[in-house]
């Protein structure tokens, strides 16, 4: 029984990205099923491959995954690498779990695949949910809109809109995910008298307009990311917590706090102790992906491919780490979307949207 | 107006990293003929000597900024010996693409040395911004406009008024003449190579604070950077300052009025534009050739 996940880990990844969360997460599920007796009585082994989404390497990670003769694979978890793996992994036939939120790749979109399966909500929910929670439960009467310009961002504007209901967006600006300097389109966000302000950047571009927040004296202005937001390395490379007080970010899940499910935490610190860094969503839903593949060898018998596809497929109800009821839904296991707030530092849940 | 100010702001802390930048590859393409693309790596080489001279050797900020750019020169002289000097007799295009990997083995070592998650340099003036005509401009990117003009002038009176100086005009002017009178170009273009990387450290500890430091943090303003000098024209020194605001304003001023998602692409629609007009920029220098 092989595990492959197409995923760096920041030491030996080209993607500047990279964090450990993923990997940890899936290691650490691998240990607790080992612990037990692995599956159907078979120990699982795992291995990491690094996965860049340009050029070659998407292939050759892709080959290097392959020769490993994996039950399943894990990851990718950025959507550009996923895409462009879709004819590789429909002509490979191993299930994927991949780890992205592009809802181009479900079941029944253009690049959807049967044999993959997300296992986090699709982007566009997301931006729908933060949308939703920032006029309904903040009180924005006008909201402001900063989004990258690749694909993620105009998902995240599509999934915006789709949330507005009759609440004005009164400032709507794109940027290059590179982009060094956003003062500009933060003071926009000011002098079109935005009360909330959903920011649907990249890590990097998060970390700078929160720093451009606080200069541009929006600080009191509610500022809300995507799930980046809730990595503890976010939190740390801000660096002030203070800076962090009126950010908010809709995750996945939050496991450091799920007051509802005690096995959350107690899990949450279990990999605390072992890893010595905080878990993110992304660890929680590794090591839940791996559960995952076990729950549907299990019942099937068999860790036949197609076994493991079509068990997927008809998946419901499984209570994991991330989602207390994963259950398939056009190719994208989860729907859950949690709003979080960062206060003195920690990352708190405020409101869960479970389906 | 108060998003004017700022877009103007902005405009010119870009224009000075760019304008640091570009003085690095005019130098070195004054004095040996070659551009060095290793140059954008060499930005994001001299933010990280910094970011760990401080967190790591727990220097003070200002004394890992200058820790940094000394050991920038050093870097630029052994950049010299070892990715230039043993080919320079070889065609431009075998030193350019010498400085191309010169320019991933710097990447590479980045992303092992101290990984590839983003960090964040700390800021001295904490954030504080000087308020001027409703505008909140971030006093970092004052201390980046103010440290470029102070620099540029002083690398501009170098090379007016220093044997250096002479002998870099020399050598752009005629460098089988030059070296013929006596003119040092092995000394020449260790020193350029030198300065260069110093002004690229420069730029990359200035820069640092005000966003996410990461192994491709030098990258982008290096493309900016070579716009800037190819659209003055690539031999004048003197002009770089005008390139690199020009191409600071085209990114953030006309970027921030006109069709703003295309921001990224305005200066190099300048430097396209001044180019057809006049194809060795705005002060190159008329060559010509007896046939």
């Amino acid at each position: 029984m092989k595990l492959v996940a197409l995923i760096g880990d920041k030491t030996n990844s080209r993607d500047p990205n990279a964090i450990n969360d993923f990997n940890d997460g899936a290691r650490m599920a691998v240990e607790d099923i080992n612990t037990v007796g692995g599956i159907g009585g078979h120990p699982v082994e795992f291995a990491a491959v690094d996965t860049s989404p340009t050029g070659q390497d998407v292939d050759n990670s892709f080959n290097l995954a392959l020769e490993r003769k994996p039950t399943a694979l894990l990851g990718p978890v950025s959507s550009t690498t996923a895409l462009a793996l879709l004819a590789r992994i429909n002509q490979a036939g191993v299930p994927i779990l991949q780890n992205s939120t592009d809802g181009r790749l479900a079941t029944d979109g253009p690049s959807g695949s049967p044999w993959m399966f997300g296992t986090r909500p699709r982007n566009d929910t997301s931006a729908r949910r933060a949308t939703e929670f920032a006029t309904s439960v903040l009180g924005a009467k006008k909201l402001g809109l900063l989004r990258v310009d690749t694909a993620f961002g105009q998902q995240g504007s599509t999934g915006v809109k789709a949330g507005l209901a009759a609440t004005p967006l009164v400032s709507d600006k794109s940027f290059a995910y590179n982009a060094t300097d956003l003062t500009g389109e933060v003071s926009s966000m000011a002098q079109a008298g935005a009360q909330a302000v959903i920011d649907w950047g990249t890590p990097n571009t998060l970390a700078l307009t929160v720093k451009t927040f606080a200069q541009q004296g929006l600080r009191d202005v509610p500022h809300i990311g995507p799930g980046s937001v809730g990595f503890s390395s976010f939190a740390t490379g801000v660096g002030d917590p203070a800076l962090l007080d009126n950010v908010y970010g809709a995750v996945d899940c939050n496991p450091q706090d799920d007051p509802s499910r005690p096995q959350v935490g107690a899990w949450f610190d279990r990999f605390k102790a072992k890893y010595g860094y905080a878990p993110s969503y992304g660890s929680a839903e590794l090591y839940d992906s791996v559960l995952l593949l076990r729950e549907v060898i299990e019942k099937a018998g068999s860790a036949d491919p197609a076994a493991i596809r079509d068990g997927l497929k008809s998946l419901s109800g499984f209570a994991g780490i991330c989602d207390a009821s994963y259950a398939n839904k056009d190719g994208f296991l989860t729907s859950q979307v949690v709003m979080g707030r960062y206060q003195n530092g920690v990352f708190k849940t405020q409101k869960v949207y479970a389906d | 107006m108060s998003g004017f100010v700022t877009a103007v702001a902005s405009a010119l802390t870009q224009g000075s990293v760019i304008a640091l930048i570009a003085l690095g590859f005019l130098l070195i393409y004054r004095a040996t003929g070659v551009v060095n693309f290793a140059q954008g790596d060499l930005v994001t080489l001299g933010a990280y000597l910094s970011y760990w001279a401080y967190h790591d050797l727990e220097l003070t900020l200002l004394s890992s900024w200058l820790i940094a750019v000394v050991a920038m020169f050093a870097i630029g002289i052994v950049l010299e010996r070892f990715a230039y000097a043993p080919i320079r007799q070889r065609s431009e295009h075998t030193v350019v693409i010498a400085t191309l990997g010169a320019a991933l083995v710097i990447r590479a070592t980045l992303a092992i040395w101290q990984d590839t998650s983003p960090k964040f340099a700390p800021d001295p003036f904490h954030g504080d911004v000087w308020r001027l005509a409703g505008a909140r401009v971030p006093y970092q990117n004052l201390l980046v406009i103010g440290t470029t003009v102070v620099v540029v002038a002083a690398v501009l009176l170098l090379v007016g008024h220093s044997p250096f100086g002479r002998s870099v005009r020399a050598l752009a002017a005629d460098r089988a003449a030059a070296s013929l009178v006596g003119v040092r170009v092995t000394r020449t273009s260790m020193l350029a190579f030198g300065l260069s990387a110093a002004l690229a450290g420069l730029a990359g500890v200035l820069v640092a604070p005000t966003q996410a430091l990461t192994v491709d943090l030098g990258f982008g303003p290096m493309l900016f950077a070579f716009a800037a000098a190819v659209l003055v024209g690539l031999g004048r020194i003197g002009a770089v300052l005008l390139g690199a605001v020009a191409i600071g304003f085209a990114q953030y001023v006309v970027g921030r009025y006109v069709a703003p998602g295309y921001r990224e692409a305005y200066p190099f629609v300048l430097m396209l534009a001044v180019l057809a007009i006049r194809p060795r920029g705005l002060f190159g220098e008329q060559v010509g050739r007896r046939v």
